[in-house]
């Protein structure tokens, strides 16, 4: 485990934050690539859509946060909090809805092409929970192969309170995350693909996970669980849309 | 054959950003930190929130400046000026994360510039 990348005489740069950025690059090139043809002014509006929506994102990642572990409302606790990515996500599109709104671009058609840009982030940032060994998993027996020790002083150790081998949740969802990147590559509409089975990889996760989930509701489903159930059920709102006006998606 | 935009500025922006909004707060927090020990309690936290703040918004810059890189060029270049400016402040405050920063962001704009004229 890495937390920190230490360099003499200008302090530590976290890890965690740097494969996130990562991430965005990744991300980014990926966005430039799939859209070459597109004129600039339009790839300026969607740069900025982006942009907001990535701030958004984040903010309303620390905002569901505290509003799932019924934390206060403070500014201490939303620069110094954690993060809930569905959360965040949810935050992020209901940004990017009103900004396509004003910016007179089709609302699904964005989404579309953000999504590969969404999905690579997002590898990368469970990589960076792995090292920061947050959103850890349960424990595993010693024979499972791929069970994982996180060292003395890591998340893990403080709450199991031994080194003892666990499931590595975060490697599992960025795996899956991998393959959802490539079930959703040629799809025309990426969007329900990728909500489907994002929706079902992390509501399977969940069950596997064993950092505090927070409440929602009632306890036995997570939070994350529920948001599951709910981007599975948008995912098949977007199917019965797209399949009425598939033009919509591909005109701005 | 034209030659295609750098995505230099983008990968300056990004890095520079991540890496300059933690310490912005960081910088923050210790000038908070220490000036309460000269200074009374409000003016410790109003100069710990002012670098907070500039770090912050330099970060920001720049990391806008970085994704807009490709599509407005001289845009980028003078917004990773301002942002490298306003982090490259938080440097008083013992921030020296903020000269990796400013490094950043002025390599994004010397690449952004070079775009411009592409």
């Amino acid at each position: 485990m890495i937390e920190y990348i230490e360099i003499d005489g200008f302090g530590s740069i976290s890890l965690y934050n740097l494969l996130i950025g990562i991430g965005v690059i990744f991300g980014l090139l990926l966005f430039e690539n799939n859209n070459k043809k597109l004129p600039e002014r339009v790839k300026f509006k969607l740069y900025n859509i982006l942009f907001l929506s990535f701030i958004f994102g984040f903010l309303g990642a620390r905002i569901s946060d505290l509003f799932f572990f019924s934390k206060a409302i403070s500014i201490n606790n939303l620069i110094y909090g954690s993060s809930t990515f569905m959360g965040g996500l949810m935050f992020a599109v209901i940004f990017s809805f009103i900004s396509t709104t004003f910016a007179r671009i089709n609302f699904f058609y964005v989404i579309n092409i953000f999504i590969p840009f969404i999905i690579i982030s997002h590898v990368f940032g469970r990589l960076g929970c792995f090292f920061a060994g947050c959103c850890y998993g349960a424990e595993t027996t010693n024979n499972f192969f791929l069970g994982v020790k996180f060292p003395v002083d890591s998340i893990p150790y403080f709450h199991y309170g031994d080194v003892i081998p666990i499931h590595p949740t975060q490697l599992y969802e960025s795996f899956g995350l991998i393959i959802i990147l490539f079930l959703t590559k040629n799809k025309k509409n990426k969007i329900t693909p990728y909500l489907m089975y994002y929706g079902i990889l992390r509501f399977i996760i969940e069950f596997y996970r064993n950092d505090p989930r927070g409440g929602l509701l009632f306890d036995f489903f997570s939070p994350s669980q529920f948001l599951s159930i709910l981007f599975i059920c948008l995912g098949l709102f977007v199917k019965w849309k797209y399949g009425r006006s598939t033009t919509r998606t591909t005109f701005l | 054959m034209s030659k295609e935009k750098s995505s230099v500025p983008m990968i300056m922006g990004v890095i520079g950003g991540v890496i300059g909004l933690p310490a912005a707060v960081c910088a923050g927090a210790c000038v908070a930190g220490l000036s309460s020990l000269s200074e009374s309690t409000q003016d410790a936290s109003d100069l710990g929130s002012f670098y907070l703040w500039m770090g912050v918004i330099g970060a920001l810059l720049g990391l806008y400046a970085g994704i807009i890189g490709k599509s407005k060029s001289k845009l980028s270049a003078v917004l990773f000026l301002a942002g490298g400016f306003l982090s490259g402040i938080t440097m008083i405050a013992g921030n020296m994360l903020a000269l990796i920063v400013l490094i950043l962001f002025l390599i994004g704009a010397g690449f952004s510039f070079k775009n411009s004229k592409i």
